[in-house]
């Protein structure tokens, strides 16, 4: 059998004729377009509404950090109750490698302050090891309870090893509503001699329970990151000043009260 | 705005061949009705941003037809007889057509395309060229080889007979 093109052309025409409906395709196109919209619109969804989560719970985590501290200084078998709650970083290791507010190794003025020697400056150099002027600051200081005045441990000092460097970051807001998270207003470092004298005046405040009313001067909260001459980060010291008779010290278990902030902290708070 | 009359009126015209090249091209049926409708589906969603829908939609054929037959699951392999399938018409097919068409089953996706494009569609070799992004001198090769395949096996199978 042999064949030419014109018959190989008839042979692949037979048959054909049978008619597509076009209505049908054209429901499958808009069918198919659907599915398409809705999966776009349900990726939309999906990346908003994962934002929003993170953002939710990052925002949690930043006002619960110091919920969680109370827990783990009452499960050491530290009473968190009597001295109410209070902003703080106690317990909260801040992140590192980045600044915020004002810079540097900047020293503090010499400040006299009634019963307490002065902070005062020194531009010498940390040993090795950590630094705190690499210290950045929490936007906003987390939520503890001041231990109690004669709960155990309360007494002990501040910092649990000789301090090389400290990092100062200032909170404040006028406000006096509840759980208001003060921003931070402002950052110092000090070094050395200056440091180590910061370090001396909180922990040679008083240790006596204050319980006479004072005025209130707004949500000002110092939060002192401290790094010991080994180069170990210590942990981290709250002094809440919210009221103008001292401020209250504590670094989750011990506690100081009545400490008079100096000027130039306070002035970090303006 | 997708012109939806404009769309009617090209299935219309161009359907009936088209679904006939797929039938050819896939050598199956129901595969072939798919085919067309998958690339019709695709017209339909680039419609009014495509210049030349039926040389568009000829090229989906033949691509997805290809591609198809790449795939492990869809992988043809030639055989001694072809599968029953239904008939486009229900009419019983004339014996040198059944024979033609088993013939051209046996071709590979390539060669079967460039014999429906030059001998059903009736593109010249340029044409069948753009259509299957390749040179024109492998359109000619291909649709030579494809035929002297089809001449062999046809004789083979006029002798047999």
């Amino acid at each position: 059998m042999t064949w030419d093109e014109a018959e190989l052309r008839a042979a692949l025409r037979e048959g054909e004729g049978e008619r597509l409906s076009a209505g049908h395709i054209v429901a499958l196109g808009q069918a198919r377009q659907q599915r398409r919209h809705d999966r776009l619109r349900n990726a939309a969804v999906a990346v908003v509404v994962t934002g929003l989560l993170g953002g939710g719970v990052g925002a949690l985590t930043q006002l619960n950090g110091g919920s969680e501290s109370a827990g783990s200084a009452s499960a050491n078998g530290k009473n968190p109750a009597a001295g109410g709650d209070t902003y703080a970083g106690a317990v909260q290791e801040p992140a590192h490698g980045g600044v915020g507010g004002s810079e540097g190794s900047q020293p503090l003025a010499p400040v006299p302050s009634p019963g307490q020697q002065a902070v005062t400056s020194s531009t010498g150099a940390v040993g090795s090891g950590l630094d705190s002027s690499r210290t950045r600051c929490p936007k906003h200081p987390s939520v503890v309870r001041t231990p109690a005045p004669n709960a155990s441990g309360s007494t002990d000092p501040l910092f649990a090893a000789p301090v090389a460097s400290v990092t100062v970051c200032a909170y404040y807001t006028k406000l006096a509503q509840g759980l208001v998270a003060p921003p931070l207003t402002g950052r110092r470092t000090l070094v050395a001699a200056g440091a180590r004298t910061l370090a001396a005046s909180l922990d040679a405040a008083s240790t006596r329970f204050r319980a006479d009313l004072c005025p209130f001067a707004g949500v000002r909260t110092f939060i002192v990151y401290a790094t010991s001459t080994s180069g170990g980060r210590l942990s981290p010291v709250l002094v809440d000043a919210s009221d103008r008779c001292g401020a209250t010290v504590t670094n989750g278990t011990a506690v100081r009260y009545a400490w008079q902030v100096p000027t130039a902290l306070e002035d970090l708070t303006r | 705005m997708r012109d939806e009359t404009a769309f009617r009126a090209f299935v219309e015209e161009n359907g009936a061949t088209l679904l006939h090249a797929a039938r050819l091209l896939t050598g199956d049926h129901q595969r072939g009705e798919d085919l067309v409708q998958t690339v019709l589906t695709k017209v339909y969603l680039k419609w009014g941003r495509i210049d030349a829908p039926l040389a568009y939609a000829r090229r989906s054929l033949v691509t997805a037809q290809i591609d198809s037959s790449r795939r492990r699951w869809w992988g043809e392999r030639p055989t001694e007889t072809l599968p029953e399938h239904a008939d486009a018409d229900g009419l019983a097919p004339s014996e040198d057509r059944d024979q033609l068409r088993r013939l051209l089953a046996g071709l590979n996706p390539r060669e079967r395309a460039v014999v429906v494009l030059r001998y059903y569609c009736d593109l010249s070799e340029q044409e069948a060229a753009a259509t299957l992004d390749m040179p024109v001198g492998t359109v000619k090769s291909t649709c030579s080889r494809a035929l002297a395949r089809l001449r062999v096996e046809l004789t083979a199978g006029g002798a047999a007979q």
